[in-house]
């Protein structure tokens, strides 16, 4: 049951500094991801966690033990590739058997977990298949099966299901969880998807230009992110400019445009210049809460099926995303029609204004 | 006048049917996206309509006009494919100017057009980059405009937003629906993400093994999906299998294993038959007390997972089944519903949909992998 | 106002359009193949089938014919096995290590490639005997034999094969041996079980091309066989002789030997899988790290220099001093006596060389698109494919040999011969350079480029010209260099003119006062010229890396 332990781990591509100082613990069983916009880095930092990668300088650790100049097939890790690398030579069966029978095991123990693990993938009846034949989703399961017959406890996914359709991505990733915890595995998942993420980790590593920003479980970075590109690239977000008219570590108040807002508590001197998020889908329209009411205008309405999205005018200039479940029959509000909002202050973030404005802070 | 229409169009490539027997209406100025499973057929129709593939069987009319034999530079299309095929031994100003310069358009007004079309973008201090020094969405705007130039009113989009992040993906979905509203074009989008295609189409065509399996607005797919097939792929749902007790005109009693009765909307289907209720997640409403009306399964919370703006509770039923239910982040964070807590999975007649038991057997219908 | 210019290249541009001006071009240019190129060299043999009796009656010549196919076949088998045996590190070192002294080799392999075969056959020649190394050391030299000759095809066939095994291996995806390794296993049974399998069309293909340039081989082969007698030296000696009968009947043989020997391995190539049940762990542990793959490295590294650098250059450094000593320059340039014939011979092979190229070159493009696109579905493109390497199976001699046949009542004059026996050979590797530049081009742009607005023409001109540019000029400079070298086939067919190498293998053959010195001197020319294309093209295929 491993640990994973890495310190200060480095890396550059010439003068490109890939990953910066890295340092993160993974608890035994845990299911931890890593996400960031491609070319973050979290790939890099994967592939050094398998020994693809040599890292400049640091240290990983598994289970207390230095693995540093450990080569690649003395990590005991289970690798699973964005591009699923099924080997095209091979049958199912010999791509899932392939570990075991690489590390001279028994044929006995080979058959076994071969079929255990065909078994558990519900891929049975497909083992003669070659991996052309299997669909997109069936194919990473095969990836999946092969990664864990090996015997590994350390499961390190790359990208997994990016190449998979948005149907079969949603579905297979809850199935990925469930095999992870029901085998008591460590995993480390590595994607560029938000909600991914969020439904399968326990925990979530942040990470942006090479340096791993924040991390915690799925609620505390989406509700109380500490970092505003957190904010920003975990769901959606309302980002205003502001500024801060009473600061307090418990409370704040502060002003956008016009309008004052009380939000959660943050240190910064009166009348500085402030971030606050939003999130769409934590303000209410025609809501009961105390906290902030303020009032709008309709200015558009899309429907997004499982909820619809308001755009909301708040002032001159200033526009505030909104999201509210659907309902088939009632219609809404409609455009052009005036409406009370209602924010509950906890759920109004300030953050300090990055120094290189909010467009670079966020997209880089 | 419609833009495009498809009367009975089949393709085959070797013994496989790629397009079969489908006939469809796309009205001038429409965004219509093509949401299909991979393998369903949706690039073949694309090729199809831009000419370069010819159809076995049937025909395709654009602007009224019959373009069977029609090479594709001669047709009023421009296609995009998924990564944007930017010529790369051009800079964006020659890739953009490449449609009109290839049909023997006056320099000058080329140089107009161009000049103007990449200032529409934000994009004309980038006029004499490679494409390999361009980010994702700025290629995928320079090849927008690409399109534009050449004259083109059809615009054909495969899978334009798969080669992005998923953040981008957000962030650009909107962008294309505005460009084309901005230049009157006629757009038809392939894509295999529903979400996509809810958020986005003036008009969806669902298909499916070359097939439209159903084709309508976004609210009526999402609402009133007219196959099992169409009820799992678009939105998020739970599959109920059970058997039809009554029938009472538009709606039918279900006895579920050893659930207990609901009752669904349904058509076309008679006492006694296998049928399998499909529900919304977020129509699944969880409560201590259920309330009159309401259909009503007794179960207890196992899991709960945060999404983002909404909450995923899996509830274990008594008869052993899951089910999932959506609830938004708001009434997830004020309810006292925990894990292990006994709760009532509650919807609506209107909300549950009743569709014949697929012979194939469901995991095999639904395309489950 | 359009220039003339714009309206031509307009005017062509939607004439492509029109469905049947197309076709016709497809037509064209099939039709040239099959008509030109394929039927010659095939069909032409048939025509003297009526003079195999002369053969079948005579026991002695027959038993003399058949000996010979077959050592042409043992003798093509055993390098091209040698080839790869040796080759498959030797490419691995290259693509898996860096290092200065990895590019270095890597340059070097290339060099024994541009070397026209007549230069290295001398070369060779030179470097056993001895005045080489051997003598030098006390030890006896090699006299001209077959030990010479195996020396021979494999200091020429070993760069082809590693330069072939090089690109497959770098066109491989280096996911499947990550994952490999991922599992568990060690380098040496990630590559023999994963890797290696995967480029197995690479081993074969390479494999292939090694046997059909020793089956081809002539030139050299006759300057260093001495009393050994292989195919086309068999066939030499009967034209001599001018003996018909001999002539087809081992041109036939040879041919139906390397038809079956082509597609049986195609067909084992599908059908061959190595068998893995279970790993040995400890000794292929041994094999992937420490002493072993180290000293291997070192041994192969030295076959490569003993084997094939040194023979290959050991002509330069005996003769190039005295190819710029004032009194021989002075006679050289000059032209007198014997240097006349010499630089006649190379007017005529650089001409017949541009020629061959340019023609060649308009009616390939054609037919490596439809191979290529699949614009008339995969089995077409499939039997184009493999009907436009037949040329290269059919050895060189034995094609002349047919064309002679074939074109006889017509009464060609020798220059279009000897040009119409160069195209037949020069051919399949057009095409083939040509198809995989094609294949490099995503077709996704050729199309994108019809739906803005593009005629064929134009996007051909627009977007696949430049893109396949260096290929092009690189698949053109490897035509002339091959028309230029071309031995067997030119021996065959001509009676008069006598090309470059056709020169030196007569001087070598029928010395007279001063020809070694004349002979070392000529390749020496010849070399020079192809260490500047060497440049040429090096120069060529870093620019389209750096694009």
């Amino acid at each position: 049951m491993p640990t994973v332990d890495i310190r200060g781990l480095q890396k550059k591509f010439g003068e490109f500094e890939a990953v910066r100082d890295a340092t993160m613990s993974i608890g035994d069983g845990e299911y931890v991801s890593i996400i960031g916009p491609s070319g973050c880095g979290k790939t890099t930092l994967l592939r050094m966690i398998a020994g693809i990668l040599h890292q400049d300088s640091g240290d990983i650790k598994f289970d207390g033990e230095l693995v540093n100049d450990k080569p690649i097939e003395e990590r005991g890790v289970g690798y699973v590739f964005q591009d699923i690398a099924l080997f095209p030579n091979m049958n199912i069966w010999e791509n899932v058997s392939y570990g075991p029978r690489a590390r001279g095991e028994p044929v006995d123990h080979i058959r076994t977990v071969t079929l255990e693990m065909l078994e558990m993938m519900k891929l049975s009846d497909r083992y003669r298949d070659p991996p052309s034949n299997l669909s997109g989703g069936m194919q990473q399961k095969a990836a999946v099966a092969r990664a864990i017959a090996h015997g590994s406890k350390l499961m390190l996914l790359d990208e997994p299901l990016s190449m998979l359709d948005a149907k079969v991505r949603s579905e297979l990733r809850f199935e990925l969880r469930r095999i992870v915890k029901d085998l008591g595995l460590t995993a480390v998942h590595v994607t560029h998807d938000q909600e991914e993420a969020m439904a399968i980790s326990d925990r979530i590593f942040v990470m942006r230009k090479g340096v791993l920003v924040e991390n915690g479980s799925p609620s505390d970075l989406y509700f109380r992110p500490t970092h505003l590109f957190t904010a920003y690239f975990l769901g959606e977000s309302n980002i205003f400019t502001g500024r801060m008219e009473e600061s307090d570590e418990d409370r704040c108040v502060v002003r956008i445009g016009h309008s004052r807002l009380r939000a959660v508590g943050m240190s910064a001197a009166r009348e500085s210049k402030v971030a606050i998020v939003i999130r769409p889908e934590l303000v209410e329209i025609d809501g009961s809460g105390d906290d902030n009411r303020i009032e709008g205008r309709v200015r558009a309405k899309y429907f997004e099926g499982a909820f619809v999205r308001y755009v909301i005018q708040i002032g001159d200039h200033l526009f505030l995303r909104v999201k509210t479940s659907v309902d088939e029959r009632e219609l809404g509000h409609h455009v052009g029609e005036q409406v009370g909002l209602s924010i509950d202050r906890d759920h109004v973030r300030v953050y300090e204004f990055p120094a290189g404005g909010l467009n670079k802070e966020i997209r880089g | 006048m419609p833009s495009i229409e498809l009367h009975e169009v089949t393709k085959r490539f070797a013994d496989v049917v790629a397009i079969n027997n489908v006939s469809a209406v796309i009205d001038d100025g429409e965004y219509v996206c093509v949401l299909g499973p991979t393998g369903s057929g949706k690039s073949t129709l694309l090729r199809l309509i831009s000419g370069l593939v010819n159809p076995d069987g049937g025909e395709i009319k654009i602007d009224g006009t019959g373009v069977n034999e029609i090479p594709p530079e001669h047709r009023n299309t421009a296609l995009m494919p998924q990564n944007y095929a930017l010529f790369p031994h051009m800079t964006a100003w020659e890739n953009v100017a490449y449609g009109p310069t290839s049909r023997g358009v006056d320099p000058g007004e080329i140089t107009a057009r161009v000049s103007t079309l990449l200032k529409t973008v934000r994009l004309q201090d980038w006029a004499n980059a490679y494409p390999s020094q361009l980010s994702g969405g700025m290629q995928q705007r320079i090849a927008l405009v690409r399109s534009l130039a050449s004259g083109a009113k059809i615009l054909l989009l495969d899978e334009p937003l798969g080669a992005l992040d998923a953040r981008l993906r957000l962030d650009l979905r909107r962008y294309l629906k505005h460009f084309a509203k901005e230049f009157g074009l006629t757009v038809v989008h392939v894509t295999h993400d529903q979400s996509e295609a809810i958020s986005i189409a003036d008009r969806i065509m669902l298909l499916r093994h070359g097939r439209i399996e159903q084709e309508g607005t976004p609210r009526a797919v999402y609402f009133t999906p007219g196959t099992l097939f169409a009820a799992s792929f678009v939105g998020d749902r739970v599959l109920m299998e059970g058997v039809v007790r009554a029938v009472h005109g538009e709606t039918v009693t279900v006895e579920v294993e050893k659930a207990g009765e609901i009752r669904a909307r349904a058509r076309g289907l008679r006492e006694g038959e296998l049928t399998v209720v499909a529900v919304r997640c977020e129509s699944l409403q969880l409560a201590h007390h259920a309330a009159d009306g309401l259909n009503r399964l007794s179960g207890r919370v196992a899991e709960i997972r945060p999404l983002g703006s909404y909450f995923r509770y899996t509830v274990e039923l008594h008869n052993g089944n899951r089910v999932y239910s959506h609830v938004p982040a708001l009434n997830a964070l004020g309810n006292n519903l925990h894990v292990g807590s006994d709760v009532h999975v509650c919807f609506a007649t209107q909300d549950a949909l009743s569709y014949k038991y697929p012979e194939r057997g469901l995991a095999k219908e639904v395309e489950a992998f | 106002m359009l220039s003339t210019r714009r309206r031509l290249l307009g005017f062509l541009g939607s004439l492509s359009s029109i469905r049947w001006v197309s076709l016709s071009v497809y037509g064209i240019s099939v039709g040239y193949f099959l008509l030109l190129i394929l039927g010659p060299a095939t069909l032409g043999i048939l025509s003297g089938l009526g003079s195999i009796n002369q053969v079948i009656g005579d026991q002695a010549l027959m038993s003399r014919a058949l000996s010979a196919v077959f050592a042409s076949f043992v003798l093509a088998t055993s390098v091209s096995v040698l080839d790869i045996l040796a080759g498959l590190p030797l490419a691995w070192l290259i693509v898996r290590k860096k290092g200065i002294l990895l590019s270095i080799l890597d340059a070097l392999v290339d060099l024994p490639l541009v070397i026209p075969t007549v230069t290295l056959g001398f070369s060779v020649l030179l470097f056993w005997s001895s005045e080489g190394p051997l003598g030098f050391l006390g030890l006896p030299p090699l006299a001209p034999g077959w030990i010479l000759v195996v020396l021979l095809h494999f200091s020429f066939s070993y760069p082809v094969v590693v330069r072939v095994l090089v690109g497959k291996m770098l066109e491989l995806n280096l996911v499947y041996e990550t994952a490999a390794r991922t599992l568990g296993a060690t380098p040496f049974t990630a590559a023999r079980t994963v890797t290696i399998p995967l480029f197995s069309s690479g081993i074969v293909a390479s494999f292939l091309l090694a046997f059909a340039r020793s089956m081809s081989e002539t030139g050299a082969t006759i300057m260093v066989a001495g009393a050994f007698e292989n195919g086309p030296i068999f066939i030499r000696n009967a034209l001599n002789a001018g003996l018909e009968g001999p002539l087809v009947v081992t041109s036939i043989a040879l041919t139906v030997i390397s038809l079956v020997v082509f597609y049986a391995i195609k067909v084992l190539e599908v059908h061959f899988r190595l068998p893995f049940r279970r790993a040995n762990v400890d000794l292929e542990k041994r094999l992937s790290r420490g002493l072993v793959p180290e000293v291997g490295a070192i041994a192969i590294v030295a076959v490569l220099l003993f084997f094939v650098i040194f023979p290959a250059l050991s002509l330069s450094l005996r003769y190039a001093p005295a190819t710029f000593s004032q009194q021989i320059s002075t006679q050289i340039l000059s032209g007198s006596g014997i240097w006349q014939d010499f630089w006649s011979g190379v007017v005529l092979s650089y001409s017949i060389g541009l020629l061959v190229t340019g023609i060649n070159l308009v009616f390939s493009i054609p037919m490596a698109i439809l191979i290529s696109r699949g614009r008339f579905g995969k089995t077409v493109s499939t039997i184009f494919d493999s009907l436009s390497s037949v040329p290269i199976v059919i050895p060189s001699v034995a094609l002349g040999v047919s064309m002679v046949f074939f074109w006889k009542n017509l009464a060609i004059p020798e220059f279009w011969l000897i040009v119409l026996a160069h195209l037949s050979i020069t051919y399949p590797y057009l095409v083939a350079t040509l198809v995989s530049a094609l294949n490099d081009i995503p077709i996704h742009l050729e199309e994108t480029a019809r739906t803005l607005g593009a005629d064929p023409f134009t996007t051909f001109s627009t977007i696949t010209l430049p893109l396949a540019r260096y290929s092009l000029l690189s698949g053109a400079i490897l035509t002339f260099t091959r028309s230029v070298d071309e031995t067997g086939a030119t021996l065959a067919v001509s009676s008069t003119m006598q090309t470059v190498p056709v020169l030196l293998v007569n001087w070598v053959k029928n010395p007279f006062p001063g020809s070694e010195l004349a002979v070392g001197i000529g390749t020496s020319v010849l070399l020079l010229t192809s260490v500047v294309i060497l440049l040429v093209l090096k120069t060529l295929s870093r620019e389209k890396r750096v694009a």
